[in-house]
């Protein structure tokens, strides 16, 4: 049986409260406090206690049992403030120490900023690192971008910025038309060749998506059924990377998926299975071909490429119109202002801009795609969700001080609300 | 999930319809007679058998050429073996001054002025009775005769004025009843409404084998004002057929313009438009608002935007006929129906079909089946203002929402309508049943 390389991902967004036009120059908070401690305490009482306790008690009985976390800075701050007991709870799973417990890095507000710029995504970086060594005592030394945002690019950022390794999703534009196994190391297309660690797709959806789902041929999936799949796999690692929220938020509890994933760690150990973590995977295979991906790759969606926030005109212009305000925030120094602009750029404000779920014809964006969206989104509709981000950093765009000569937002000029 | 929406197997009996319905209206602007003609041509695309019942008035204005056609049987060269084309849609025109939206003052007027001899020229203006409800009451009487003489297997009417006629027909045919919802009298009116109006509705709801609402929204209506209980009640959407395009008129400078059109009656919330418009002007000096269609309410609302002092940037086109209205639609940058009660707002689809965003208010019907729109809460003149200047000063916004919307809309027919109505009379005639359609 092949060692298998679990790595759950743990992120809250700060979720923006209902803005309009003419709030625009009145009102200068723009996150829900309200719902977004609800929303984080409701996922803390649903997963993160029950499947941290989980993640203990297995850490306890099977020695050669190891997973990896990516918390998100928006995460943790939020733990913080609303929910220090849960924080406390993956503080202790990260007691038993990084041979058992990876922490991986990412941006620090789960942003998309890499497609936007080099200078604000290095500062989340070092932001999220500063985060993790004051609240964990830990340094990452895997990076895992937005929902496995990757290209070649991004590789030769983190292997000149010194990281040992980075997760991308083993998708077919990846893999190449030869269909290479995901069940290997692989080299990124960089001068060092930093190694690529692929997630299996098909195996970790059918936990974290199909689990559930009654219309899916091989529903209900066992512990048994699915450690036969996983037995009869042939390579070095088996990655199985999802969200964390799987467990009790994205399956409800009463699906079975908690007894499930228990029973399945029981018996992989049982007949000699053996878990680790990306360091380990990354340290003890040679990594093998070179892999290029010149165009982004992500996890999302059915196309696994950007187009979950970047796939049409409103999400497009979004996220322009927050990074043609970056070099204004960054001579503001004002650290409520880029906390704002950060909490802005985290990638669920793009996601619920989406029109997947809206008749999309757009080839590759499915139903079940539009669903999934919109079981995330706190919006009505993506023009809701565009509609309220656009005015809320028109109001952020006002409170900056002018900036010599250089034109403002590189947008359309808006008029100013005159009725405030 | 889109119905397979196709005309019955070969050798399938086709259904005989009697409807009451209503031609498409030569002035008045509204849904009803919109919807009467798509659905009667989906089902005749359908290979149902229709014979349409519609109020007509001897006067000085011809009747729409809308359906008229559609009594030719279309021109197919006969081979040698087939049968003669079958005839599939008889229209019987009864003499009469109902006319869709019409209220009892209304009816007066019209009664009125064939009373004036110079405005004379139906030659038997003793016919009609002297008010609505005596009107509705012998329109009633005639459907009872032509029911005796025609020959169908179900009966289908459309909104109020025709549902005592349903009833009627249904009287002296044994034929099972279907009344189609386009609206209730709580949608026209703010509180109770006329009670000779609601008590029809009730009658004929509560009579009816089967209730066909326009949507969910008024389903729920008809469910909790009249008691019709879930069996008996259904919901067909109404719909929209692709036509060709509006030629656009092309305007060098192009100042923004928002649209409102539809009879200009409470239920249409004119004066949330007007307020909101107010809003928005204040924030955009150079947007100009355009309101289409006439009604009770015009001369109000022409005065609230004169008292706004919006009088410059406000269009009141009156009535138009459609071709003009749609290179309104096409012009305008947004299209706004604020409606206290809309049962299914069939605007939007034409906005929308022309490519231009629409605002809608909650309460309406069209939100359940179109996504790309926004929508609104009755009464909340914030909201839409913060909605029209966000489609105003996002392109990508006012964009994404055309052409999706469009895109949705082209997707829709009247024919998948039709078959959901089919489906009810289906439900009615009992397949099995070889004889039903033997008198």
């Amino acid at each position: 049986m092949i060692p298998i390389c679990l790595y759950f991902q743990v992120h809250q967004p700060y979720r923006l409260r209902r803005y309009n036009y003419f709030d625009v120059g009145r009102e200068h908070r723009y996150f829900d406090d309200a719902a977004n401690a609800d929303l984080l305490r409701r996922a803390a009482r649903k997963c993160y206690r029950p499947a941290t306790e989980m993640i203990g008690r297995l850490l306890e009985r099977h020695p050669g049992f190891a997973v990896a976390f990516s918390l998100s800075g928006c995460l943790i701050e939020q733990l913080a403030e609303w929910d220090p007991e849960t924080l406390e709870a993956f503080r202790a799973l990260a007691s038993a120490g990084g041979e058992r417990v990876e922490l991986l890095a990412e941006t620090s507000h789960h942003s998309l900023a890499w497609l936007s710029s080099r200078d604000e995504f290095a500062a989340q970086v070092d932001a999220h690192l500063g985060l993790l060594r004051e609240a964990f005592g830990r340094t990452p030394r895997v990076f895992r971008n937005t929902e496995l945002i990757y290209s070649d690019a991004l590789a030769a950022w983190l292997e000149e910025r010194g990281f040992a390794g980075v997760l991308a999703d083993g998708v077919h534009a990846l893999l190449g038309p030869g269909s290479l196994s995901p069940h290997h190391l692989y080299r990124a297309a960089t001068p060092g060749g930093l190694p690529l660690l692929l997630r299996d797709a098909r195996l970790s959806d059918d936990v974290a998506f199909r689990f559930s789902q009654r219309s899916w041929s091989e529903w209900p999936l066992t512990a048994q059924k699915y450690d036969l799949w996983v037995s009869g796999l042939s390579g070095e690692v088996l990655s199985l990377f999802m969200d964390f929220e799987t467990f009790g938020e994205h399956q409800w509890a009463e699906t079975g998926i908690f007894a499930f994933f228990e029973e399945w760690v029981d018996r992989a150990s049982a007949h000699g299975g053996t878990f680790w973590t990306p360091s380990q995977a990354i340290a003890h295979f040679p990594a093998r071909e070179v892999l290029s991906a010149p165009r982004p790759i992500s996890w999302a969606d059915e196309a696994r490429d950007l187009s979950a926030w970047q796939g049409n005109d409103l999400q497009t212009d979004a996220l322009r119109r927050l990074f043609a305000l970056e070099a204004r925030i960054r001579d503001a120094a004002s650290d409520e202002l880029r906390r704002d602009f950060r909490r802005l750029s985290t990638s669920d404000h793009f996601y619920y801009m989406a029109t997947a779920s809206m008749g999309s014809q757009r080839p590759g964006m499915s139903s079940a795609d539009g669903e999934v969206h919109a079981y995330f989104s706190p919006y009505e509709s993506p023009y809701e969700a565009y509609i309220a981000y656009v005015h809320v950093l028109s109001d952020l765009e006002r409170r900056l001080p002018r900036r010599g000569r250089t034109a403002a937002a590189g947008a359309r000029p808006l008029a100013p609300p005159m009725s405030a | 999930m889109s119905p397979p929406v196709g005309p019955p197997a070969p050798g399938a009996r086709s259904l005989r319809v009697l409807m009451f319905g209503w031609e498409f209206p030569p002035r008045v602007s509204g849904g009803l007679g919109v919807a009467c003609e798509g659905l009667v041509r989906g089902l005749l695309d359908l290979d149902t058998r229709v014979t349409l019942v519609v109020p007509f008035r001897t006067s000085r204005r011809p009747p729409a050429p809308g359906l008229r056609v559609l009594s030719a049987p279309p021109p197919r060269k006969p081979r040698a073996g087939t049968p003669a084309p079958r005839i599939r849609l008889r229209i019987r025109r009864v003499r009469s001054l109902l006319a869709p939206y019409q209220t009892a003052a209304a009816y007066a007027e019209e009664w009125r002025e064939l009373e004036t001899p110079a405005l004379r020229t139906d030659p038997t203006p003793s016919l009609y009775g002297p008010d609505l409800a005596s009107e509705v009451l012998r329109y009633s009487a005639v459907a009872r005769a032509i029911a005796r003489r025609e020959r169908f297997d179900v009966i289908h009417a459309h909104d109020w004025m025709t549902y005592l006629a349903g009833i009627e027909a249904r009287r002296v045919s044994g034929r099972p009843l279907v009344l189609h919802v386009h609206a209730t009298e709580f949608d026209r009116t703010d509180g109770e409404g006329n009670p000779f109006v609601s008590g029809i509705e009730r009658t004929g709801l509560t009579a009816a084998d089967r209730v066909v609402a326009v949507s969910g929204y008024t389903a729920e209506i008809v469910s909790r004002r009249y008691g019709v209980s879930a069996e008996r009640l259904r919901v067909v959407h109404n719909a929209i057929d692709a036509r060709a395009p509006a030629r656009v008129w092309s305007v060098e400078e192009k100042e923004p313009l928002v649209l409102f059109a539809g009879r200009i009656t409470s239920q249409k919330g004119p004066e949330y438009f007007v307020e909101a418009a107010a809003r928005v002007a204040r924030e955009l000096p150079a947007v100009k608002f355009a309101v289409a269609g006439s009604g009770d309410r015009l001369h109000a609302m022409r005065e609230r935007a004169a008292s706004l002092g919006l009088s410059e940037r406000f269009l009141f086109t009156g009535y138009l006929p459609p071709a003009q209205l749609d290179r309104l639609y096409a012009r305008a940058d947004l299209y706004v129906m604020p409606s206290s009660s809309e049962p299914f707002g069939l605007t939007a689809l034409e906005a929308l079909q022309h490519g231009t965003p629409v605002i809608v208010s909650k309460t309406a019907g069209v939100g359940e089946v179109v996504r790309n729109l926004l929508r609104v809460d009755f009464g909340d003149v914030e909201g839409l203002a913060s909605h029209i200047l966000s489609v105003l000063l996002y392109p990508p916004l006012r964009g994404t929402l055309g052409d999706r919307g469009r895109a949705e809309v082209e997707r829709m027919s009247w024919r998948e309508s039709a078959w959901r109505c089919l489906t009810v009379y289906r439900e009615l005639v009992g397949e099995s049943d070889e004889d039903a359609g033997r008198p």
